[in-house]
Parts: C-alpha cells; sequence; structure tokens
C-alpha cells in the first residue's frame, strides 16, 4: 500500500501468490487511481471467492487503491488479479479514469501561462 | 564434595581390590602357619572372608554410585541450556513483536537473532552428546526421560526461533512488495522470498508439532474453509499444482485454522511430491452433515497393502511419531497429520483412488466450523449495479482534478457521469442499495465501507428519503457553471450545492476511512 506506515503490516493466512497464482505481471497497466467497475453480481455462484471479494468492492465506481486498502492487499497483486478480471469481463476500467486522457497540452500550458501572469 | 573422593574411589577400586587379596593370600601363611599350629585353617578363614568381602563391598558402591551422580550432573546440565534458550527465545519473540516498527531495525534483530540461534546450536548438540554419552553409560530410565525432556525443549526453542525468523522474512517481502505499487519485478521477487519463507516456517513449525507444542501461529477470525486449503497450499513448493473444487458457505473457527492449514499442507506436500510434476493435484471441498470434507486426490502411483496401513494408522493418530522416532530420513509430514488429528480431533484417513493414486479424506467436525456469513450480501431482486449514478468523487486528488472539468455539460445527460444510464431509470433500484441522497438532498457517496460497517447509521439517514428524480440537464449546467466560476474556497452556503456536495464527499470519505481502522485490522491477529 503506498504510503502504509511501518507498523500496520497484517499478515494473511492465503499469501500473494497463491492469489495470482505466482503470476506477478498484469495484463493491463492498472495504476492506484485506476477506477474500476463492476460488470458482474458479486453473488453470482460462477466466480471464485477471490473474484467476489474485488467485484462486492466494485459495486460502484471505486479506485485500485481503495479496493487494495480494503482487501489488505498490495496494489501490484491487485492488478494482476484485477486484470484477470478485465480480460473475463467481470469488471471493466473506467474510460475516462485514465489521467493520460486529461486536458490537453496546450490547454495546460495556457492555465500555466496565466497562473505565471497573476 | 564427596563426589572427588568417590571418583578416586571409583578409579582405585580395582587395584584397591586385587592388592588387598594378593596381601592377604602373600601374608596370611607367614602370620597364622608360624604362629600357631593346627587352628590356622579356621583362623585364616576367619579373618580372610571379612577382609574379602569388604574390599568387594567397598568396589561395588564406588562402581554404583559414581555413575548415578554423574547422570544426575548431566541430567542438570543439560536442563539449564534448554530453559535458558527458551527465555532467550521468549525475549527474542517480544523483541521482534517491539521492534516490528522499525524496518531496519527489525532486520539488524533478526540477523542478530539468527546469529544468536546458530551460536547456540553447537552448544546444544554438544550438550544433548555429552548427555546421551552419559545416558548410555548410566542406562537407568528415569535420567534417560529427563535428557529427553530437556532435549525436546532444546529443538522446540529452536524451531520457534527458525518460525519467528522466516515470518519476519516474509513481513519484509510483504512490505517491499507494498512500497512499489506499479513494479511487477519487485512483486515477482517479494513472491519468490514469501513462497521460500513461508516453507521454511512450515517446516519449523512441523517440528514443533512432532515436540508437542501448539502451532506458533494463531488466527482469531474465522476462516472459509475454502480459503485455508488456498492457504495450505501456499506452504507447499508446487502450489500452483493445486486445484480447489467446491466453495461451500461453512468456515473453520479461528482456533482451529492454523492446526488445519498446517493438516492440509502437510498432505498437500505429500500428494505433490507422490505424483508426476505434470499433474494436478484435486482438493474437494464439500459441506457434509458431521461437518465439511476435503477430499485430496493425486495422481499418482500409489502405495501398497501394507505401506497404506502403516501410513493409515499414522495419519490417522492411531500411531503416535515423535521427533526421535523419525529417523535418518525424517517424514514429518503425515506424523504432523497425526499429531493435529490426536490434537484437535479432525478425522483422516487414506484409501486408494480408484485411478491409481491415493485419496485422503479429512472431515473438520462440525463443532469446529461455523457457517460462513456471506461478505457481499444478495440484493434482492434484480441488481442493477452499474444504473448507480456516481458522483465525481474518489479520494485519489489526481483523478479528482482530471474529471471535474470533464463532468458533461451535455443536455441529455445527467449532472454527472452515469455508467449505463439507459437501463437505470430508477436511481434507488433496490433494498439493499443505499440511498444515494441524503435528507439534505446532497447526494451521497456509495461506499462499500459504509454499507458494511456503517449499514446502521445509512439506513438511518436514507430511510426516510424516497426515491428522487435524477438532475436535470438544466442542473447539470447550473453545476458546470458554478464549479467553473467559483473560486478556490466556495462559500459554505447552499447556493452552490455541488460544490457543497463534493466537500461533504471527501468529508464522508475522511469518516469512513476512520471508522475503516478499526475493521481493517481484520488480520492483526497473528500472534508470533
Amino acid at each position: 500500500m503506498p504510503g502504509a506506515r511501518e507498523d500496520d503490516y497484517v499478515d494473511h493466512p492465503i499469501r500473494s501468490y497463491v492469489r495470482t497464482g505466482g503470476r506477478a505481471r498484469p495484463t493491463h497497466r492498472l495504476t492506484p487511481a485506476t477506477l474500476l467497475i463492476g460488470h458482474t453480481d458479486p453473488a453470482s455462484t460462477s466466480v471464485g471467492r477471490q473474484e467476489r471479494e474485488v467485484l462486492s468492492q466494485c459495486l460502484g465506481v471505486i479506485s485500485m487503491a481503495e479496493i487494495a486498502v480494503h482487501l489488505g492487499q498490495p496494489v501490484s497483486v491487485l492488478a494482476v488479479i484485477a486484470s484477470d478480471m478485465i480480460d473475463a469481463g467481470l469488471i471493466g476500467v473506467r474510460p475516462d479514469s485514465d489521467t493520460a486522457t486529461g486536458p490537453s497540452r496546450e490547454t495546460l500550458q495556457k492555465v500555466l501561462h496565466a497562473l505565471n501572469h497573476l | 564434595m564427596t563426589r572427588p573422593f568417590l571418583v578416586r574411589l571409583h578409579r582405585a577400586g580395582p587395584w584397591f581390590c586385587s592388592t588387598a587379596i594378593l596381601l592377604f593370600v602373600a601374608l596370611s601363611p607367614v602370620i597364622f602357619v608360624t604362629a600357631s599350629g593346627d587352628e590356622w585353617l579356621w583362623r585364616w578363614l576367619l579373618a580372610g572372608v571379612p577382609v574379602v568381602a569388604l574390599t568387594l563391598w567397598l568396589t561395588a558402591m564406588a562402581y554404583d554410585r559414581t555413575p548415578a551422580e554423574a547422570s544426575a550432573r548431566s541430567a542438570e546440565k543439560s536442563g539449564t541450556p534448554a530453559e535458558a534458550s527458551a527465555t532467550s527465545a521468549d525475549l527474542a519473540s517480544t523483541d521482534a513483536s517491539n521492534d516490528a516498527s522499525d524496518v531496519s531495525a527489525v532486520v539488524g534483530d533478526g540477523s542478530a537473532d539468527a546469529s544468536d540461534a546458530s551460536a547456540d546450536v553447537p552448544d546444544g548438540s554438544a550438550d544433548v552428546r555429552d548427555s546421551s554419552a552419559d545416558v548410555a553409560d548410566a542406562s537407568a530410565g528415569v535420567d534417560g526421560r529427563r535428557g529427553e525432556a530437556g532435549m525436546r525443549v532444546a529443538v522446540l526453542s529452536l524451531s520457534r526461533k527458525v518460525q519467528a525468523s522466516a515470518h519476519r522474512i516474509q513481513e519484509e517481502s510483504t512490505r517491499m512488495v507494498a512500497k512499489f505499487p506499479a513494479e511487477p519485478d519487485v512483486l515477482e521477487a517479494g513472491m519468490r522470498v514469501d513462497h521460500a519463507a513461508a516453507q521454511q516456517a512450515r517446516l519449523a513449525q512441523s517440528i514443533a508439532t512432532l515436540c508437542g507444542e501448539q502451532p506458533g501461529q494463531h488466527w482469531r477470525d474465522p476462516l472459509a474453509i475454502a480459503d485455508v486449503v488456498r492457504g495450505a497450499a501456499g506452504r507447499i513448493t508446487a502450489y500452483r499444482r493445486v486445484r480447489v473444487e467446491g466453495d461451500p458457505p461453512v468456515a473453520v473457527q479461528g482456533a482451529h485454522v492454523e492446526p488445519l492449514i498446517h493438516l492440509v499442507a502437510e498432505l498437500l506436500a505429500n500428494a505433490t511430491q507422490s505424483s508426476p510434476p505434470a499433474t494436478e493435484v484435486l482438493v474437494t471441498i464439500r459441506s457434509v452433515r458431521r461437518g465439511a470434507a476435503l477430499e485430496i486426490d493425486d495422481a499418482g502411483v500409489g502405495m501398497d497393502e501394507t505401506n497404506l496401513a502403516w501410513m493409515r494408522e499414522i495419519a490417522s493418530g492411531t500411531r503416535q511419531v515423535r521427533l526421535q522416532d523419525l529417523g535418518e530420513i525424517p517424514q514429518t509430514g503425515l506424523a504432523v497429520v497425526g499429531t493435529y488429528v490426536r490434537r484437535h480431533g479432525f478425522r483422516v484417513d487414506l484409501t486408494e483412488s480408484v485411478h491409481g493414486g491415493l485419496r485422503v479424506a479429512v472431515l473438520v467436525p462440525e463443532a469446529m466450523t461455523t457457517p460462513l456469513t456471506p461478505a457481499v450480501p444478495a440484493p434482492v431482486g434484480p441488481r442493477t449495479p452499474p444504473s448507480i449514478p456516481v458522483p465525481p468523487s474518489t479520494p485519489v486528488p489526481a483523478s479528482l482534478l482530471a474529471q471535474a472539468p470533464k463532468a458533461p455539460p451535455a443536455s441529455t445527460t445527467p449532472a454527472w457521469p452515469v455508467h449505463n444510464a439507459a437501463k437505470a431509470p430508477d436511481p434507488i433500484p433496490g433494498r439493499n442499495e443505499p440511498s444515494l441522497f441524503t435528507s439534505d438532498g446532497l447526494p451521497q457517496r456509495r461506499s462499500k465501507r459504509g454499507q458494511r460497517f456503517a449499514t446502521g447509521h445509512q439506513q438511518a439517514v436514507s430511510q426516510p428519503i424516497p426515491a428522487r428524480p435524477e438532475p436535470t440537464a438544466e442542473q447539470a449546467g447550473a453545476w458546470m457553471s458554478s464549479f467553473l466560476s467559483t473560486p478556490a474556497t466556495p462559500a459554505t452556503g447552499t447556493t452552490i450545492p455541488p460544490v457543497n456536495d463534493r466537500q461533504n464527499d471527501r468529508q464522508n470519505d475522511r469518516t469512513t476511512a476512520e471508522t475503516d481502522a478499526a475493521p481493517e485490522n481484520h488480520w492483526r491477529n497473528h500472534d508470533r
């Protein structure tokens, strides 16, 4: 967890490599700020316990960082799990959540220019 | 004080004895034959027999007392370091919990502790050799048992130290991974370290268990039985080969979680080791009338009848295998299983599977289970999660800034981005969905945290509020214009409600985060 204090280590009987099946590389680029939306009912019996845990957090739009804190897992572990779920169509990434689609460079430069002349 | 004399007597005994007899034989004819005539034989016998008897008695006494005292000494010797190491283990564990906040301190502590442990090892083994030599000398049952107990305590405390250091490695790797949320390489390295340390911890815990002690780890909260199996899979080398089927709504009570995880881990380790590497080990979990049943099937070659009967006796707890029974090639797995079976009352049986491998059946009695409350309340009626209008607020400031200017000023859309709005005529679709608006008419953040931990509060807030129409396009436009025209610190009045909403939202975030602090300590019960 980014910004985690040193004393908030919480142990869990299920280790992270079991959760991800030993994989460390997510298939999607998910940052802590990425917003996820659930596409599936968390009560659905067709998904596993781990997926249900994530889905139960995705009732609305929620950021990766928040889910990670709720589930007590590092963001990088969650990224692997969430990537699989995105591939399976269980959840989706909110399209406009990526900062890459923010204001254009010209706009930002104009703002900066205006700020400098305040 | 008497010890040197007795030792000297012990050493001199044979010499003393033979010298006395020789002297008597050599001198008696001279004394008796020359002194008196006929009755010399009787006098010779009357004087000689007591002298020989006294000599033999003294010698025998010296032999008797010296080894007994020596073995007693050895028992004292072996007892003292065992106690000392147990105390130091206690100290080390307290140290560990105290210093957990400081990474470098913990690391330093850990290495110091490790060297401490390794320094203890030769001491301990020398002592063990010493005492075992003495024990063999004495061949006295009581003293043997005392030495055994001392050795058991020493082995136990050493295994506890090893386990504690393994858990500290796991902790450090988890911290490292958490520090680099966007680095898959770090995650991969962390996982490898974590996995290796988990196996080390399992082995150390096996030794402690065979010494007759409780596991070093404790979990307070119940754990779903499927998660118990996953936790167990994480402690074996070939965890990828374990496939879990079935997920009944049954949890294992906290006190029995760690024993069951360890038991299943040993069974999974056996199953993966005794089957081809390309095959899966299938774990089937069912809820049965008498509790929860696990079946572990491997695709190995099984074993012959004699071996199977033997193994079954060990695994079912009928035949006790102690640490000293393990032998040169120690097979701890089933011995650990049997220990847990005897101590906790699980039931384990081994049978030959129809396809050749082994099938291990484990029954977790009902008294150790608890019905699992679903983490996600099943919604009543059709659930339409995407229909919830989502206020543009997240706790991540970057995304807040990024989205704020992009709230749609369009005519047909609501005031904030709505995912799949066409399907959502009613913003409050179900009973389980919390109200989206407070009594003040402010949009309310729909948070899982609120649902789970503060349902009472949310209901109290949301009950009197009926369904509210969605904001119109005009409202949306007003919100946008007010947002864009408002200075950085808007007035606290209600003239610009949406901006206020946002503040309210963020405040909500804070409060929910605070109320969350306690429940998020869900797993902070790990006692080392």
